[in-house]
């Protein structure tokens, strides 16, 4: 296995799309620490069938019909993506980066996360006052048009700070059925509070999303939705991001990967959420027709999971992980970032794969190339990042 | 004669008074503080506090009151719930007597088996949160309801992971409710002993050389010491071995001893699946030992140690006062928390006897969570007339995102303002503002008869029936509100908007 990056680091502003308000971002968080292991499987490494005896993707050239589908010759994809990220990525459309994720080592779900979100690095206390997307959205604000919406229940800290971020939670009823009159009453309640900009742009971002959804169908499931019902959501902002130029930075997080207990490999719990995600993943490609060339999504989750099973057919707390980037003008189709050999030795604190790609050197790599950011704005964004260069754009 | 019967002369005494201009009456302070330990105040609530004084009233309060003071038609409304006269050892003989049947048949009839049990199961649950709103819009002890909810969140679990479907309402009834105001200690032993939890945290699974380590890493980082609460990873590995044999057994077997194991309810310990080697545990050596023991040490050490009086204080005073408490109020509640061995009603006592919490300044700053903003909602509307149908309170919620029991991750639902204060809310929260108002009908008919095809004839008698009764509302709210609002509520053309609106106010999104 290969090490390191392809060249020097210096970036120059080096834009991917000619005008500045074309570039979409959509990010969309695994809650729960979802198992890298089980979607990029190291084939070529004995350790990871040592360490798996009930729950290893099988080997390519295994002749099992769940076998993993080879990506080189040390990686290969889960069988339950074959359908949808492995199109994706034959297409070049989208890039793994493994040994990927923050330096959080709390090991929680809850700490992980919000880190990540807030765009922050590990060691000092979690600083609530911004999250990175809000900061985008605010370093972008003299550029083009580029406004965000969270879907998401509520405004998780991705997007909280300086710049008011809608959020819709694609649940429910899409239709809003207050009269104007009364919409025009509340908005007079909220005059000169500090409630007043939310309340106004709730009921704005309702007219525009029952507009532009008007014959969708939401789903119904509950908290963060679970992979498996991704899809329509997925249908769905991607028609918002499509129609509504205002939405050109998105956030959505999709729960349900904190699988301690009967994962599976590439059929059970796990790998039907991976089909979910994925499958969700490519429609959203699908519908954005011609706007994909010019999109980019970021998947990744708060860390990974331990390299061994657990005495549960499942995996426990862990820390680095597998990153996706995909997008439909991206130099895809390849593993990216540093490595290592998967092997007992490397493993981090004996348990876990390391990390050796900071989320955030992804994130400051990938908006330096997609809006053309320098270190001045870079810094802004996600201060005392670093953007490694990983070569897919 | 009835509670309620009994109330009626008083009740009328008062909104008499209040219709007459007495309103003045009402003082902003004494609104300020039942705001915050009750679901939304009522009339009674404030008779109640200028009868005992603030001391009589806490000391009313911070005692487990059970149903007392529910009216006979609540009471009979929640003895009539088959969730009342269910146990779960039952459940699980039923689930068990299910598999049975299903044995050698194929495998779509044993899936259809479990589908169809687990339809009732969540039938069950409903009924749980049935009850539980009932008690939280008409029991005159409302700390202890509000607790309820506290603590269920604080000890989250999933009503959809596996058996905790037909789990949980004994889960919030024994394990949760009857602990609300007593020793941490207690709570936290009835948790850990529950299957309800063993399951949602995986501890069911955890054994002697087939580690988990879920629950044991949940149990420090949320439960009890916080995540910078002074453990280590490896502490979280030997908690893990500490609880390992903590199981369920679903049989039916009686309670008691077999060989080495115990069984108590659907909870059994198996000292064949302990970890009997030795163990240090946040610094204490753990010899090895085959028995419960262990466990019941590490429960010791867990309530005793400071990060848990610091994490417990601090959990309470965000729920209840801010969203950042002052450092001192603290510190004195966790000295309260360490001095009382981890007493709830002392530590609880220490915060509403404090100046902050008299302190104006603290009024009125904590953003609703939707449970709150919704029992508000009726609490305020409708403080009488029992409810027939708590489906659209659950649909609320619902889209509020604070579905019943439906909160899949162990942290709980969120208690700060940047948890919920979005633009998505507010909007949603004005058109169930709209719905509790002019939708009304609909939750004062039952849910089967709506299933059945209401008549709108019924639902309009339903309706009329229960008017906004806004010279009985308006004294309990004027004080809070600016002069904008009022001016704003002035403009309302009907009872229906000009409830709409107050529902809707910046004002009433906080307590």
């Amino acid at each position: 296995m290969r090490a390191g990056f392809a060249g020097g680091l210096a970036l120059v502003n080096a834009k991917l799309w000619a005008a500045p308000g074309d570039a979409k971002l959509l990010v969309v968080m695994l809650r729960g620490a979802y198992d890298g292991s089980s979607l990029l499987v190291p084939y070529a490494s004995d350790f990871y069938y040592r360490s798996r005896p009930s729950i290893a993707v099988p080997r390519p050239d295994s002749g099992d019909p769940n076998a993993a589908v080879a990506l080189d010759s040390d990686w290969a994809l889960n069988a339950a993506v074959k359908d949808s990220l492995l199109p994706l990525y034959k297409n070049k459309q989208a890039v793994l980066i493994p040994f990927s994720g923050s330096d959080d080592l709390s090991r929680s779900h809850f700490q992980a996360q919000d880190l990540m979100e807030l765009g922050q690095g590990g060691g000092g206390a979690l600083d609530y006052s911004s999250g990175y997307l809000n900061r985008l959205v605010e370093a972008l604000s003299g550029s083009g048009s580029h406004s965000a919406a969270s879907f998401t229940n509520n405004l998780t800290p991705v997007f909280k700070g300086a710049a008011q971020v809608p959020n819709v939670s694609l649940r429910g009823n899409m239709k809003g059925n207050l009269p104007s009159r009364q919409g025009e009453l509340i908005a007079s309640l909220y005059e000169g509070t500090k409630l007043s900009g939310l309340a106004t742009a709730g009921m704005e971002t309702r007219k525009i999303v029952a507009e532009a959804l008007m014959n969708e169908m939401t789903e119904s499931s509950r908290g963060a939705g679970a992979a498996i019902v991704f899809e329509t959501r997925a249908r769905a902002i991607a028609k918002l991001m499509r129609d509504k130029p205002a939405y050109s930075i998105g956030f959505v997080d999709v729960g349900g990967w904190d699988t301690h207990v009967d994962q599976g490999s590439a059929q059970g719990a796990l790998a039907a959420n991976l089909t979910g995600l994925a499958g969700g993943l490519s429609v959203f490609a699908q519908e954005l027709r011609g706007l994909w060339r010019s999109t980019v999504i970021v998947v990744m989750s708060e860390f990974g999971r331990t390299f061994r099973e657990n005495g549960s057919r499942g995996t426990d707390h862990g820390h680095g992980n597998t990153l996706w980037v995909l997008g439909g003008g991206i130099s895809g189709g390849r593993i990216a970032g540093r490595q290592e050999a998967v092997s007992e030795a490397n493993l981090f604190q004996n348990r876990d794969y390391q990390m050796l790609n900071d989320y955030r050197s992804v994130l400051a790599y990938l908006f330096a190339r997609m809006y053309g950011f320098g270190g001045a704005a870079l810094e802004r964004v996600l201060p005392g990042a670093k953007a490694d260069n990983y070569g897919f754009i | 004669m009835s509670e309620y019967a009994r109330q009626v002369p008083l009740l009328l005494t008062l909104l008499a008074a209040v219709a007459s201009g007495q309103a003045q009456e009402i003082s902003l302070p004494n609104l300020q503080f039942l705001t915050r330990v009750t679901y939304g105040v009522t009339v009674r609530d404030l008779e109640a506090l200028r009868a005992l004084g603030r001391e009589g009233y806490l000391d009313r309060e911070l005692v487990f009151r059970g149903d007392d003071g529910l009216s006979a038609e609540v009471r009979s409304f929640i003895d009539a719930l088959p969730v009342s006269r269910t146990r779960s050892e039952d459940l699980a003989a039923q689930l068990g007597e299910a598999r049975r049947s299903a044995q050698g048949k194929s495998d779509d009839q044993k899936r259809e088996v479990v589908k169809t049990l687990r339809k009732d199961f969540a039938q069950l649950d409903f009924q749980a949160f049935e009850r539980r709103t009932v008690r939280a819009l008409y029991s005159p002890h409302q700390l202890q309801e509000m607790l309820t909810w506290f603590w269920f969140n604080h000890f989250n679990v999933f009503q959809n992971k596996k058996q905790v479907l037909f789990l949980l309402p004994d889960y919030e009834e024994r394990a949760i409710r009857s602990h609300v105001l007593g020793k941490f200690r207690e709570l936290l032993r009835a948790v850990l002993m529950h299957p309800a939890m063993l399951v949602y945290l995986d501890n069911a699974e955890n054994a002697r050389d087939a580690i988990n380590e879920n629950y044991a890493r949940e149990l420090m980082e949320l439960h009890t010491l916080g995540v910078h609460g002074g453990y280590t990873q490896s502490d979280v590995q030997a908690l893990a071995r500490i609880l390992t044999g903590a199981g369920i057994d679903l049989s039916t077997r009686p309670n008691g001893t077999f060989g080495d194991s115990f069984k108590q309810g659907l909870f059994a310990f198996y000292p064949n699946r302990h970890d009997s080697g030795p163990k240090t545990f946040l610094a204490h050596d753990f010899p090895g030992d085959r028995g419960f023991s262990e466990i019941e040490r590490a429960i010791d050490i867990l309530c005793r140690h400071p990060s848990t009086a610091r994490f417990i204080s601090r959990k309470l005073a965000v729920y209840l006062l801010s969203d950042d408490p002052p450092q001192g109020l603290l510190d004195r509640m966790a000295e309260t928390f360490s001095r009382t061995d981890g007493d709830i009603a002392a530590t609880l006592r220490t915060l509403f006897t404090s100046r902050e919490f008299s302190d104006p300044a603290y009024a009125g700053r904590k953003f609703k969570d939707p449970l709150q903003y919704v029992y508000s909602s009726i609490r305020l509307l409708y403080p009488e007339a029992v409810l027939r149908n708590y489906r659209p309170l659950a649909g609320a919620l619902q889209q509020l995102g604070e579905p019943v029991y439906s909160r899949p991750t162990p942290d709980g639902y969120g208690m700060l303002e940047r948890d919920w204060a979005s633009s998505d809310q507010l909007e949603k929260r004005f058109e169930i503002a709209r719905g509790f108002a002019g939708g009304r009908g609909r939750l004062f008919v039952t849910k089967e008869a709506i299933d059945a095809g209401i008549d709108p004839s019924q639902l309009a008698k339903a309706r009329d029936a229960h008017p906004i009764d806004r010279a009985a509302i308006e004294p309990l709210v004027a004080p809070l509100l600016s002069p904008r609002t009022k001016d704003t509520l002035a403009k309302a053309s009907n009872p229906e908007e000009w409830a709409t609106l107050l529902l809707s106010a910046p004002e009433f999104m906080y307590r």
